[in-house]
């Protein structure tokens, strides 16, 4: 999967293209762990071009979450599939995200 | 060496009791002997006892007799001394009167008539005797040149004036045993005018004695005078030194016995008093005599039981010898049996038995029962699926036992190293067969079937060698296969086995059998055969309960005949369907087949996507956790379409676990206590229809549903 990074402020901002699954998973990780410094209290992930989510990336999505929920920041996501929407529903996600 | 002295130690076990009971025995028969002894002594006693008071006092009343007559007779002759003619008379007169007696005389002093007018002989003696005939003859002793006078019945009496009881002595007359008794006769001056003597014939006492005496064998009587001295013997003996010395003592000591030495002679003596006179008898009988018979019986009877117990000896020392042989033969039987028991195991694990052989694989299922007549046997049956094909075989070796058993492990080997990389049953046929006739020695040929079943659909082709034919379950029942008739292996070399080929429709059963089971026997003989096998066939039964049936059948129908041959029986559903088949390693890097894999099936797109996402939550799941690092293995992925339903099936070999059991995650917790993870098997829940789980084989194996 393809990840890019954006940073306005204590804003990130990330596209993810492709599919979030479990290998894919495995190597964002690190990525974001780079990116996310402590300035960050704000994420948005630009959904428009994901085609799947796996469990391994909604434990992404909810790592990020909880980071951001510490600092009192917001955790967005934007442009979902339909796909990616119905996994977020089945998990209960949804509700927790702001969703756009 | 062993041998001998098991024996020894069983062998003097067996002497201990012999000795034993011997001991006891002869102190048994010595006690009964005693009691037996004791109790022939006692009858014995007592016969002799009787004998003697019988004597005793037969002498008694005898003598007696002869006293009073005497007696009363000396009285008349005192009144008529006047008249000495008339003593004939009196003579003949007591005789007549007393037919016990022998004999009456009188004899006078000398000269006691001398001057008489009858002019009487100095040593005048009237004498009356009986004759042998019983008449009597008087007679007139006088002027005879035996000298009377100095008899003891004159001379005692005349000097003692008192009566006398001679001892027995020979009579001068008749030469008869006599003895006399003697009465003074003293006329009415007070003058001794003579003796009147009275002789006693013990003819019968020598009788009497004699009869007594025979009662006893070899056994002999006396009579003894007062001074111990024989008065009368039964036969040419020497009175014993013992009795001469208590001769005198018996008339006063009373009866009695004794035991004594007589001629080197173990006896008895019995004795008694006989008569008023001092006198004495005894019987004398060698305990021989008495005891003779018992001693004899006895001496038997010992010589009987010593050599029954060296009989039993005997038998004992070959019974022991036999038990060892017995029980070496025994340990040896034991541990042929163990060794046949061990083989047997063996001989099952050769042939596949566990069931369900493919639990991840729902597009077949098979069942499979091999009997064996004896411990081990030559029916063999063997299957395995490779890229995804099932083979299998099942197979009869002519012969049962040993033998057999060897060549189907033989057979078994040749059929897995040839068909992993033969290319069709009858190549495989033709290989197998070139290199068991080449190391067939004893002729032994080997009846086979070879199948192989291409899961993907549904194509069996075969090749059968000498077998029977197997049976096709359709929709309308069984039917036999038909099948080329190849010779079985083993026979000809480069024999050309032509294989065949048919479909399987899609829910078919195969069935493959041995002979053992159509040829099964009842107690009348008759064979089970292939209608009772065709009748307990019926279309829809699982393979499980095909092959259970039939062996229940058989069982019932044989009705204890016992089993004469190896039964073998192998039942194949065919399901068919199993689309596509994948196999990773247990490495998150292999999960990129995945996609490709599930585009590969040709699914409704709208359904693609939750497939591949279910799909990948189960093959992670045992991808990471199936097997312990630093472990390996594979996931395997199998993927079934059947009536419009999808089926995916996940197995892996690793620990047990069951995903099913996991706990949904609580979806309603705040977002900073819900947890990170756990959401993979809950989202294969929520995604797929249906998914269970079940561990089967070693393996885990989820399966998921979705209907298309």
């Amino acid at each position: 999967m393809e990840v890019s990074f954006e940073k306005k402020d204590n804003l990130l901002l990330m596209a993810f293209a492709g599919r979030l699954d479990t290998v894919a998973s495995g190597d964002l990780m690190p990525k974001i762990g780079d990116a996310m410094d402590p300035s960050v209290s704000d994420v948005t992930v630009d959904c428009s071009a994901l085609d799947y989510i796996s469990s391994s990336g909604l434990r992404i999505f909810m790592t990020l979450y909880k980071r951001t929920a510490a600092k009192g920041g917001k955790f967005t996501l934007k442009n979902l599939s339909p796909q990616v929407c119905e996994v977020l529903n089945i998990t209960g996600m949804a509700t927790l995200f702001n969703i756009e | 060496m062993k041998l001998s002295w098991e024996k020894i130690k069983r062998g003097s076990r067996g002497l201990g009791i012999i000795l034993f009971a011997a001991i006891l025995l002869e102190l048994i028969s010595g006690i009964q002997y005693y009691y037996a002894k004791r109790e022939i002594e006692d009858e014995a006693r007592k016969l002799a006892r009787e004998k003697l008071e019988n004597a005793n006092l037969l002498v008694e009343s005898a003598m007696s007799q002869v006293e009073v007559a005497t007696m009363n007779v000396r009285q008349f002759v005192i009144r008529n001394l006047s008249n000495p003619k008339m003593m004939f008379d009196i003579t003949r007169i007591i005789m007549e009167a007393n037919p016990i007696l022998d004999e009456s005389a009188i004899l006078f002093v000398p000269d006691y008539y001398k001057g008489s007018k009858e002019k009487i002989p100095r040593d005048y003696q009237p004498v009356t005797f009986r004759n042998d005939d019983g008449s009597l003859t008087t007679s007139d002793y006088s002027g005879s040149d035996m000298d009377f006078y100095t008899r003891q019945w004159y001379f005692e009496v005349v000097e003692t004036g008192a009566p006398v009881w001679t001892d027995p002595y020979i009579s001068y007359t008749d030469g008869d045993l006599i003895c006399t008794y003697s009465v003074p006769v003293v006329d009415t001056s007070g003058v001794m005018a003579g003796v009147l003597i009275s002789d006693l014939s013990l003819t019968w006492l020598e009788n009497f004695v004699k009869e007594g005496a025979g009662s006893f064998d070899n056994s002999f009587s006396v009579i003894l005078n007062k001074l111990g001295g024989t008065i009368l013997d039964t036969r040419d003996g020497d009175v014993p030194e013992e009795l001469k010395e208590i001769g005198a003592e018996i008339a006063v000591t009373g009866a009695g016995e004794m035991k004594l030495d007589y001629r080197d002679t173990a006896s008895y003596a019995f004795y008694g008093p006989l008569g008023k006179s001092g006198w004495s008898m005894a019987i004398i009988c060698p305990e021989e005599g008495i005891l003779g018979d018992i001693n004899k019986v006895s001496a038997w009877l010992l010589g009987l039981s010593l050599l029954g117990l060296a009989l039993l000896m005997l038998i004992m020392y070959l019974t022991g010898r036999n038990i060892v042989k017995y029980e070496t033969i025994k340990e040896s039987k034991q541990k042929i049996e163990n060794e046949l028991n061990i083989a047997h195991g063996i001989q099952m694990g050769m042939v596949p038995n566990v069931f369900p052989s493919f639990p991840e694989r729902d597009d077949m299922e098979i069942f499979a029962l091999l009997n064996a007549a004896k411990e081990v046997g030559g029916d063999l049956y063997d299957y395995f699926i490779a890229d995804g094909k099932f083979w299998f075989c099942v197979g009869d070796v002519s012969g049962k036992g040993v033998p057999a058993s060897l060549v189907m492990a033989v057979t078994r080997s040749l059929f897995r190293s040839e068909s992993l990389h033969g290319t069709d049953p009858e190549e495989v046929m033709r290989s197998m067969n070139s290199a068991m006739v080449d190391i067939n020695r004893s002729d032994m040929f080997v009846t086979m079937l070879i199948g192989r079943l291409d899961l993907a659909d549904g194509t069996l082709d075969f090749c059968n060698a000498g077998h029977n034919a197997p049976i096709m379950i359709g929709h309308d029942g069984p039917e036999k296969i038909k099948v080329n008739p190849n010779l079985p292996l083993g026979l000809i070399k480069d024999f050309g086995y032509r294989g065949q080929r048919v479909t399987l429709p899609m829910g078919a059963t195969v069935f493959f059998y041995t002979d053992g089971l159509t040829e099964a026997e009842n107690p009348a003989k008759e064979l089970f055969g292939e209608g009772r096998l065709l009748g307990h066939i019926h279309s829809g039964d699982s393979p499980a309960d095909i092959v259970k049936g039939l062996s229940s059948a058989v069982s019932e129908f044989a009705a204890g005949e016992p089993q004469s041959d190896d039964i073998t029986m192998l039942a194949i559903l065919y399901r068919g369907g199993i689309k596509s088949h994948l196999s990773i390693r247990n490495e998150v890097k292999e999960l990129e087949a995945l996609p490709v894999f599930v585009d590969s099936l040709g699914l409704p797109p709208e359904l693609v996507p939750n497939v591949n996402l279910a799909l990948e939550e189960a093959v992670t799941n045992s991808v990471m956790y199936a097997y312990e690092a630093p472990g390996t293995g594979d996931v395997d992925i199998l993927s079934t379409v059947r009536d419009g339903v999808l089926r995916l099936t996940v197995c892996d070999s690793g620990k047990p676990f069951d995903p099913t059991k996991a706990k949904d995650p609580d979806l309603t917790l705040p977002g900073k206590d819900r947890p990170v993870g756990g959401l993979g098997i809950f989202l294969v829940r929520k995604l797929m229809d249906d998914v269970s789980y079940v561990r089967a084989g070693g393996k885990n194996i989820l399966r998921m549903t979705k209907k298309l």
